[in-house]
C-alpha cells in the first residue's frame, strides 16, 4: 500500500507487496495509489516470468485520453517487448516510447521483472477518471446493467457531460437490458461527442440486440 | 542516443545515455548528471528526465515546483538503481531501487543519494492542463550561456520565444542572454514583456546578476522599482 505520511506527498515501492495478482501477474494502480492527476501511471510485475503486457495500443476510441503515447520502464528484471512485430532486448533500465497507433506487448524473462508504464496524449489535459468509474465497470461485469446505469450517469453529471466513451457505455448496458430505443439514442449521442465511437460499435458485442435495429444501422454505415 | 529502430517507438537504455548540458547556471551541478529523457525519446505529453551521479551526493537541489508565473507540476520520482534519502517538507524518506514517489507542486524537497549508481526518473506534469513541451533550442540555449557564448545563447533563445511565445521564463531568460550579450535594448524589451504577463517576476529580477549590466539604465529602475 502507498503510504501518505503527509499531505504533500505519497511514496509506494514496487516490491510485488502493493497491487492485484491475476495468474501471476501483479498489476499496480499507481496514479489511484500515489493520487497523481497529470498523468498515467501503472506497474506490472510478474512473479515468475512471462505475460507481462497483453498485446495492445492506445489509438481507437478509449474512454477519456484517446490516442496516448507511453513510455515503459524496465524498473526491475528483463523484458522482451514485442512492438509492431519488432522484438526489443529490454534489460533494467531500459525506456521504451510506444507511440499509440502501435501494437505493443512484453514479456517478463526473469521472476520478479516490473515495468512501469506512463501515459499522457499529447497536447491535452489528462483527465483522471471519477472512482465511480471503476465501480460502473464491475457492476457491468456482474452483469447489474442497470446499477452500472445509474453510476454512469452519476460521472455525467458529476463534470464529464459530453465524455462520448461513457455515454456509448450506457448505450452498451441499456442494449444488454433491451431498451433499444434508449440504447440508440445514446449510441447516437455519443457518436455525435467521437465519431469514433462507430469503429467500436460495428463490431461490439454489447450492441448486438440493437444491430438489426434500421436507425442502428444508419449510425454506422 | 536514442535508437529510432521503428516508426513507432524508440528506446533507450538509461545507462548508455549521454549528460545533457547542466540545467543551472554556469553549469555548477557537483557531479551530477541529467539525462533529457524527454527530448532523447522525443515525448511531448509529459516531462521526464533522469539525474544520476557516480557515487554518493546530492541528486535533487531543495526546491519546489511552484514558480513565477508557471503552471505548478506535481512529480513523480522513481528511484533506479542504489538508494536515495528524500527530504519531503522536513520528513526523511528513505527509498531504493523500485521506490516511487509522488510529490505535489508547493513540497519542498531534495534528495540524497546514499551510495554509487543511483539513477532518479523524475516525472513532470500539471493536473487539468496540457503539458507543454519547451523547443529543444531552450536546452542548447543555456548550454551556450554555460559556454559563456551569449550571441548564440539570444539566437537560440528568440526561436525558442516564437515556439513558446507564452511561456514567461523562456521570456525572462531571452532578457538574461540579451543583457549578458550587451543588448540592453532588446533585454530591456523583453523583461517589460515578461512582466506584462507577470509582475511576480520582476521579485526574481530585482537580484538576478544575469541583469546587472541593465542595473543602471532608468528603465531598468523604473520597472523594479
Amino acid at each position: 500500500m502507498a503510504t501518505a505520511t503527509g499531505t504533500g506527498f505519497s511514496v509506494l515501492t514496487l516490491d510485488g507487496t502493493t497491487g492485484d495478482e491475476n495468474e501471476g501477474r501483479i498489476r499496480v494502480d499507481v496514479r489511484r495509489e500515489l493520487g497523481i492527476q497529470a498523468f498515467g501511471t501503472n506497474a506490472y510485475r510478474s512473479v515468475e516470468g512471462g505475460e507481462l503486457i497483453r498485446e495492445h495500443d492506445e489509438a481507437g476510441f478509449h474512454i477519456g485520453n484517446n490516442d496516448q503515447e507511453e513510455l515503459y520502464v524496465v524498473v526491475e528484471g528483463r523484458a522482451t517487448f514485442n512492438v509492431d512485430g519488432e522484438k526489443i532486448d529490454a534489460p533494467s533500465g531500459t525506456a521504451v516510447l510506444v507511440r499509440p497507433e502501435s501494437k505493443r506487448s512484453a514479456v517478463a524473462e526473469e521472476p520478479g521483472t516490473t515495468v512501469l508504464a506512463v501515459g499522457s496524449t499529447p497536447g491535452e489535459a489528462y483527465l483522471v477518471l471519477p472512482d465511480e468509474f471503476a465501480a460502473a465497470f464491475e457492476a457491468y461485469n456482474e452483469k447489474d446493467y442497470e446499477r452500472s446505469i445509474e453510476l454512469y450517469q452519476g460521472i455525467l453529471a458529476s463534470g464529464f457531460p459530453n465524455e462520448a466513451g461513457i455515454i456509448y457505455n450506457i448505450a452498451c448496458n441499456e442494449a444488454l437490458l433491451g431498451r433499444t430505443d434508449n440504447a440508440i439514442e445514446h449510441l447516437k449521442t455519443a457518436i455525435e461527442a467521437n465519431p469514433r465511437a462507430v469503429e467500436l460499435a460495428r463490431t461490439d458485442s454489447d450492441l448486438d440486440s440493437i444491430r438489426e435495429d434500421e436507425r442502428f444501422k444508419g449510425l454506422v454505415s | 542516443m536514442a535508437t529510432a529502430t521503428g516508426k513507432g517507438y524508440r528506446v533507450i537504455g538509461l545507462d548508455d545515455l549521454r549528460a545533457a548540458p547542466a540545467f543551472t547556471p554556469r553549469g555548477n551541478d557537483d557531479g551530477r548528471e541529467r539525462l533529457d529523457v524527454r527530448n532523447e525519446l522525443g515525448i511531448t505529453s509529459f516531462g521526464i528526465n533522469a539525474v544520476r551521479i557516480p557515487g554518493a551526493g546530492e541528486l535533487v537541489r531543495e526546491h519546489t515546483e511552484k514558480s513565477f508565473g508557471l503552471s505548478e507540476q506535481e512529480e513523480l520520482y522513481i528511484v533506479l538503481g542504489g538508494s536515495a534519502t528524500f527530504v519531503l517538507d522536513g520528513e526523511e524518506v528513505e527509498t531504493s531501487a523500485g521506490s516511487l514517489v509522488y510529490v505535489r507542486p508547493e513540497v519542498k524537497r531534495s534528495a540524497i543519494a546514499a551510495d554509487g549508481g543511483t539513477t532518479l526518473l523524475i516525472v513532470g506534469g500539471t493536473p487539468g492542463e496540457a503539458y507543454q513541451p519547451l523547443p529543444p533550442e531552450a536546452a542548447e540555449a543555456f548550454a551556450a550561456y554555460n559556454a559563456g557564448d551569449y550571441e548564440q545563447a539570444v539566437a537560440k533563445q528568440l526561436r525558442a520565444v516564437e515556439q513558446v511565445p507564452d511561456h514567461l521564463i523562456v521570456l525572462y531568460n531571452l532578457a538574461c542572454f540579451e543583457a549578458r550579450a550587451g543588448k540592453t535594448d532588446d533585454a530591456i524589451e523583453h523583461l517589460k514583456a515578461a512582466a506584462d504577463r507577470d509582475r511576480e517576476i520582476l521579485e526574481l529580477a530585482r537580484d538576478d546578476t544575469d541583469l546587472d549590466s541593465l542595473r543602471g539604465d532608468p528603465r531598468f529602475k523604473e520597472l523594479v522599482a
